[in-house]
């Protein structure tokens, strides 16, 4: 299969890159190994903050299948419940509908993997019954299962207030909030919210022991004032994402650990642009950020491919360039400055490169 | 925390064998990969890798950033080799299976 | 939204017992509405195993579906007579006159 793009990712990411460049005239190519689009915002039932301003209020879900509806208007190739193996010699990807592998050659190749969560470390955390809280959210929100009756949450933070809204509107109670930082280390807006909805929350505690027949029925908790046991048949790790960078590592693209941006991330320029050239990296999988900022990482990577297909022109690549530059900074400093420094910071550090190497 | 906690669930490979094998010398993911095979199950340490990270960076009291993370390698999501080999024309299972791909040229 | 109809069911086994689930369900969600949480046990220790990240990354799912074995649970749709049977072991790959 031969293609102008292949976007690996169908995310919201993926989706708006997908979307600009078809109608800028190139041929796209969609890689997704779900059986459907949308990535994990797909599920999200709570409005979406930091959206840039020219999009109404929404939900994750809202918003998604507005842009499926966009996309599935455009010539674009969707491939689904296909995942990327490997890369053949000749850089073309190998790609497999779990019967046959076949090869991709694109002239561009857009990252758009996004994020995954992280997994924490307690005894007993491989048991049935402890899972991500993306995983609970999304078996609510797209599978319609309650994932259990009561829960012990792990970590307190932005997801974890999401969820615990969508948990109480479930009926599926929230034993506790169990959390390792001391209670200083949390902002106290986070623990306000908590405590309006009467969650009870452990600062400076961890999982000492998770009991079940085969399965999670109780948790001991080491809290600061002892130890105490818990019923709940459900565990939800929230300990943060990390950008999925496996793909970028297998094309040789350089890797540097960047804590706010969830740990390795992808070098890049100032099109999105990984230190192998005509690999692009955008979304959560350039550093994972808020719902606008990995909407704009994927428009100034598409305007950048756009350019280099010869679809735009240089004077057209540099203004929108800017602009959307200056769009990205403001929106990822309404949501975390320090999330855009850093990313600044990646930048000037491939641009030396360049310039030395 | 107990030792006895898993910490690689594909493999079964615990904080205990980790650090043992940190105790011979292993300094990186994959020098313990090497000696335990923690990482080289089904799921190539996409879930592990961050925890064993964390337990090596904690026993050898540096931070996260100076362990190297494992080496990945083809195929990077779960295939049956069916559907790698029997497609003669387009599958070079030869390229798919080679240690490294420094040759990888996309230009 | 959702692919999941609420009012479609379909009927599928799991060990034999006969259950049913909302069509557009994935296999570990179709198996977690019927109360099963356990979907299989570990390659070495045998311990229980579920539904961890439900993207397909973490591999805790695994189940045997139509006698195919390791089988993503949380990346499949169920469908109109599936068999699922946990994910119980490796497949044995060993020949009789091989030794041990």
């Amino acid at each position: 299969m031969e293609t102008d793009v292949l976007i690996v990712g169908g995310g919201p990411a993926g989706l708006t890159a997908a979307c600009r460049l078809a109608e800028g005239g190139a041929k796209v190519v969609l890689v997704d190994e779900g059986f459907e689009l949308g990535g994990h915002m797909h599920h999200q039932s709570a409005v979406v903050r930091s959206l840039p301003d020219s999009y109404e209020t929404m939900t994750g879900t809202e918003f998604i299948e507005q842009l499926i509806g966009r996309v599935n208007a455009l010539e674009i190739r969707q491939l689904l419940s296909h995942s990327v193996v490997g890369v053949y010699q000749n850089g073309d990807l190998g790609v497999t509908d779990g019967n046959r592998t076949f090869p991709i050659s694109a002239g561009q190749v857009i990252l758009a993997t996004g994020a995954a969560e992280d997994a924490a470390l307690f005894p007993g955390w491989t048991f049935p019954g402890v899972m991500t809280l993306g995983a609970a959210q999304l078996l609510i929100n797209r599978e319609r299962v309650r994932p259990g009756n009561t829960a012990l949450i792990v970590g307190l933070n932005q997801f974890t207030l999401e969820v615990a809204d969508l948990f109480s509107k479930e009926n599926v109670s929230i034993a506790g909030i169990i959390e390792e930082r001391d209670r200083s280390a949390v902002p106290e807006e986070w623990i306000a919210r908590i405590h309006e909805e009467r969650i009870p929350v452990y600062f400076s505690s961890r999982i000492q022991a998770v009991l079940g027949n085969g399965e999670v029925e109780k948790a001991i908790i080491q809290t600061s004032g002892g130890e105490k046991v818990m019923e709940a048949d459900m565990i939800c790790i929230s300990n943060g994402m990390s950008p999925i960078t496996d793909l970028a590592e297998l094309l040789t693209c350089e890797l540097t650990y960047n804590e706010s941006l969830g740990g390795q991330v992808p070098i890049y320029n100032e099109g999105f642009e990984t230190t192998v050239p005509s690999v692009f990296v955008i979304g959560n999988a350039a550093g994972v950020t808020c719902a606008g900022g990995l909407l704009l990482t994927a428009e100034i990577a598409a305007n950048q491919v756009l350019k280099n297909l010869s679809l735009r022109t240089r004077e057209e690549y540099l203004t929108r360039n800017q602009s959307l530059w200056e769009e990205l900074r403001k929106t990822e400093n309404q949501h975390s400055g320090i999330v855009h420094e850093e990313r600044a910071g990646i930048i000037n550090e491939s641009v030396q490169e360049n310039a030395y190497g | 925390m107990d030792k006895s906690v898993i910490v690689c669930k594909c493999e079964e490979v615990n904080i205990d064998e980790i650090e043992t094998a940190l105790k011979t010398g292993a300094r990186h993911f994959d020098d313990v990969k090497r000696l335990t095979r923690c990482g080289m199950g089904p799921c190539q340490s996409k879930l592990c890798g961050g925890l064993v990270r964390r337990v090596i960076s904690e026993y050898r009291n540096v931070s996260i950033s100076e362990v190297e993370p494992p080496k990945k390698r083809m195929p990077i999501s779960m295939i049956r080799l069916k559907a790698l080999a029997t497609d003669k024309e387009a599958t070079k299972v030869i390229s798919v299976f080679k240690e490294s791909v420094s040759g990888v040229s996309r230009s | 939204m959702v692919s999941v109809q609420p009012q479609a069911y379909v009927s599928f086994s799991f060990n034999g017992t006969e259950m049913r689930a909302l069509k557009g369900q994935t296999i570990a969600a179709a198996l977690l509405a019927n109360g099963i949480r356990k979907l299989g046990v570990s390659r070495k220790l045998r311990q229980p195993r579920g539904i961890f990240c439900h993207t397909g990354r973490c591999c805790s799912c695994f189940v045997t579906v139509d006698g195919i074995d390791h089988v993503l649970s949380c990346m499949k749709r169920i469908e109109e007579g599936m068999k699922i049977e946990p994910g119980t072991s490796d497949p044995v790959v060993w020949r009789s006159g091989d030794g041990d």
